[in-house]
């Protein structure tokens, strides 16, 4: 799933695990890392906070539906607050083999209107996130050429820092180096370069067990060029919750209701 | 100013904020168990039985605008001013199988002079397993066009302020029944019935009053008291529309009978006047793809009116209609949304064979392209956009730069509507019309 796809796919980012581990190469234990968390379906309630660079905060409240059916993924996103974006919904389809379906619906407009993904390097609707961002824990392991730089403690744990570098010379970052726990195979931090150096820095806190999944409830992006951050906490999370099908429809997007 | 097609339908403003404080009041019932439910109810969504989503809601928007009109020969000083405070409540219930939603509208100008158009929007939503059926005042957009496109039949627009840019906005809410028959998460079958018909309200006099019916009331004629009374059977619409998706693409197709919501003027000097709304058929198709990163969307549409031979002076011809407009990112979040649309009269034959006949002397297309540029920057806090609207055939233009601020959860916003072209033209004539506004905005 990409660029439109899961805010929970970013706090899954950080919550992998490898069980018990040999002697892996970087790549596996990225891969790992990505793969941890299973389930059928993620539902979401979140409350993002996006800090100005001078300080102001505005915030937003976003609920997420996600299924993992077996024609391909689907991702219906609901903007709940403020009010001037309230009612805001995107559903995503993944086809296999094709391009993802993107739809909107903007109560501005009042219809349901198919779009194409965004840039990757784009803002995630004013937040510190590029849609590349969100859909992270989705890029292919293949994408990016992987290495141990070094093994490290962070905030007391055991960590392997594993750089990651872009196969495809246009993607926004430079590198991404990863600070993954061991054993646990948590993402913990993550520093974002691009051409200038430094961009952003993520980070993963609130490590909370979930239906028998450890997941961060609290991420924070800070953009260090610009000297803004977002910081997303999750309110309510639910795995593997029954989602009825009329939610990933263009139907749910215009009534907001399932049917 | 005095506005065309006051409608009694609309009821005493008292009666609808009853309504709607007595809607707000009643707690809901429970919803059918999905979600988190309004943001109100997260305390409850957090428990893992949680499910019902449902309750009442009050919302709305208060505005403050100060526009300065610009008129050549006026001196700086002489320039006209106008203040205006808007607000705009919403009221939304939801309960066991149903929604229901109420729209007000607020100001000095509406509760002054036309408080009938109070009532914005009120409608109930019954939810009939996977179809629904809505009855009510309703506001419904028809078609994949972004603005205004032939489809888009239901609701007639309201042209007396042209400061008022955005589709939504422009449309007048009409009675109607609305059913939505689900045929497949993706496909829909949607059937509209309106018992009457409203045609676009038109200024009678003011600065959006347009030259044509401004030289009638020059002439002492009282435009409105010819307009027809449009209640009743026979001024019934209703229209069919089906949608779906095939792989990457949308489309749908759709039958609508009703009124041209334009009236055929026939003025024979000095003083014999009469207005009518033809009835019409319409055919349409649309469709809506992505294809190398655009956001393609094209509308078609047949119109067939009764007067298929082109030769009665006093009926509409039949015509074809066409929009075909794309919007794509460019490069650091710049947007580019363009639209075309237009008209092509067809039995052209008959036309002008008699000197009063109401399509004398005009083109036999229409055509106008829309193009609006924007970009929102620091984190969507700022944006600024560019809408450029050009008449072919009149060579004529509507300019609308607009710089918006978030402050917090308010917004300033200082925008400019600049009219120009020819002088005669659709949009050329409002020329000395041209607007600056600056505008305080919080949605709650």
């Amino acid at each position: 799933m990409k660029r439109l796809a899961l805010l929970a796919a970013v706090l899954a980012a950080g919550a992998a695990s490898l069980g018990a581990q040999g002697a892996l190469g970087a790549e596996e234990i990225v891969r790992a890392s990505r793969d941890r968390i299973q389930a059928d379906t993620v539902s979401s309630r979140s409350r993002m906070m996006i800090v100005a660079k001078d300080g102001s905060a505005t915030e937003r409240l976003v609920d997420q539906y996600s299924l993992d059916a077996k024609e391909g993924k689907r991702t219906v996103i609901v903007f709940q607050k403020p009010a001037s974006v309230a009612g805001t919904r995107f559903l995503t389809v993944s086809n296999p083999g094709r391009d993802d379906d993107r739809w909107i619906f903007l109560p501005s407009l009042a219809k349901v209107r198919r779009i194409a993904g965004s840039e990757g390097s784009g803002s995630f609707v004013g937040t510190d996130f590029s849609y590349d961002d969100i859909s992270s824990s989705d890029r292919e392991v293949e994408e990016d050429t992987h290495a141990i730089l070094r093994e490290e403690k962070l905030e007391g744990k055991d960590c392997w820092v594993i750089e990651s570098r872009p196969k495809d010379p246009s993607f926004q970052y430079t590198r991404m180096v990863h600070w993954i726990e061991k054993g646990s195979c948590i993402a913990l931090k993550a520093e974002l370069y691009d051409k200038k150096g430094l961009l952003k820095l993520l980070e993963f806190s609130q490590f909370k067990e979930v239906q028998g999944r450890i997941t961060p409830m609290a991420t924070k992006l800070s953009n260090l060029q610009a000297n803004t951050s977002t910081s997303i906490a999750v309110e309510i999370l639910k795995y593997d919750e029954k989602i009825p099908a009329g939610v990933f429809t263009p139907r749910y997007l215009e009534t907001g209701r399932p049917q | 100013m005095r506005h065309l097609l006051p409608r009694a339908r609309r009821g005493p403003a008292f009666r609808a904020a009853a309504l709607a404080l007595a809607l707000a009041a009643v707690p809901a019932a429970a919803q059918e168990g999905f979600g988190f439910g309004e943001p109100e109810a997260e305390a409850a969504a957090a428990l893992p039985s949680a499910g019902p989503a449902s309750g009442a809601s009050v919302g709305g928007e208060l505005s403050f605008s100060i526009d300065a009109f610009y008129r050549a020969e006026d001196e700086v000083a002489d320039l006209p001013f106008e203040g205006l405070a808007e607000g705009v409540l919403e009221f939304k219930a939801s309960g066991t199988k149903v929604e229901a939603f109420i729209k007000l509208k607020l100001s000095e100008n509406i509760l002054g002079e036309s408080p009938e158009d109070m009532l914005d929007e009120a409608y109930l939503r019954l939810y009939l397993g996977p179809h629904s059926l809505e009855g009510g005042l309703l506001k419904l957009v028809w078609g994949k066009a972004d603005s205004q496109g032939p489809l888009d039949v239901l609701n007639p627009f309201d042209l007396r302020d042209l400061r008022i840019t955005e589709t939504l906005e422009r449309k007048i809410a009409e009675p109607m029944l609305h059913a939505t028959f689900a045929l497949g998460d993706f496909t829909k079958l949607e059937l509209a019935f309106l018992p009457g018909f409203e045609g676009h309200r038109i200024a009678a006099e003011g600065p959006w009053a347009p030259a044509q019916v401004e030289a009638l009331e020059l002439l002492g004629i009282d435009f409105e008291g010819y307009l027809p009374d449009t209640e009743g059977l026979e001024y019934a619409q209703a229209g069919l529309r089906f949608t779906t998706s095939s792989g990457p693409v949308d489309w749908g197709l759709q039958y609508f009978y009703g009124r041209l919501p334009t009236p055929a003027v026939v003025f024979i000097p000095p003083v014999s006047l009469s207005l009518s709304y033809d009835p019409y058929h319409q055919l349409g198709l649309d469709a809506a793809a992505v294809f190398a990163g655009f956001n393609l969307r094209a509308e078609a549409a047949a119109n067939l009116t009764e007067d298929l031979e082109g030769d009665d002076p006093e009926v509409y011809n039949p015509s074809l209609l066409w929009s075909l407009g794309f919007d794509r990112d460019l490069f650091g979040g710049i947007n580019l949304n363009l639209q075309g649309s237009g008209s092509f009269r067809l039995a052209e034959e008959g036309v002008g064979e008699v000197a009063y006949d109401i399509e004398a002397d005009t083109e036999r297309t229409r055509t106008r392209v829309t193009a609006i540029l924007s970009q929102k920057l620091r984190n969507e806090t700022i944006e600024w956009e560019l809408r450029a609207l050009y008449g072919i055939e009149d060579a004529d233009f509507y300019l609308l730069p607009r710089l918006a601020f978030d402050v917090g959860d308010a917004e300033i916003e200082i925008g400019a509507g600049i009219f120009g072209g020819d002088e005669e033209g659709e949009l050329g004539q409002f020329a000395e019309s041209s607007w600056a506004r600056l505008l305080l905005s919080y949605e709650f």
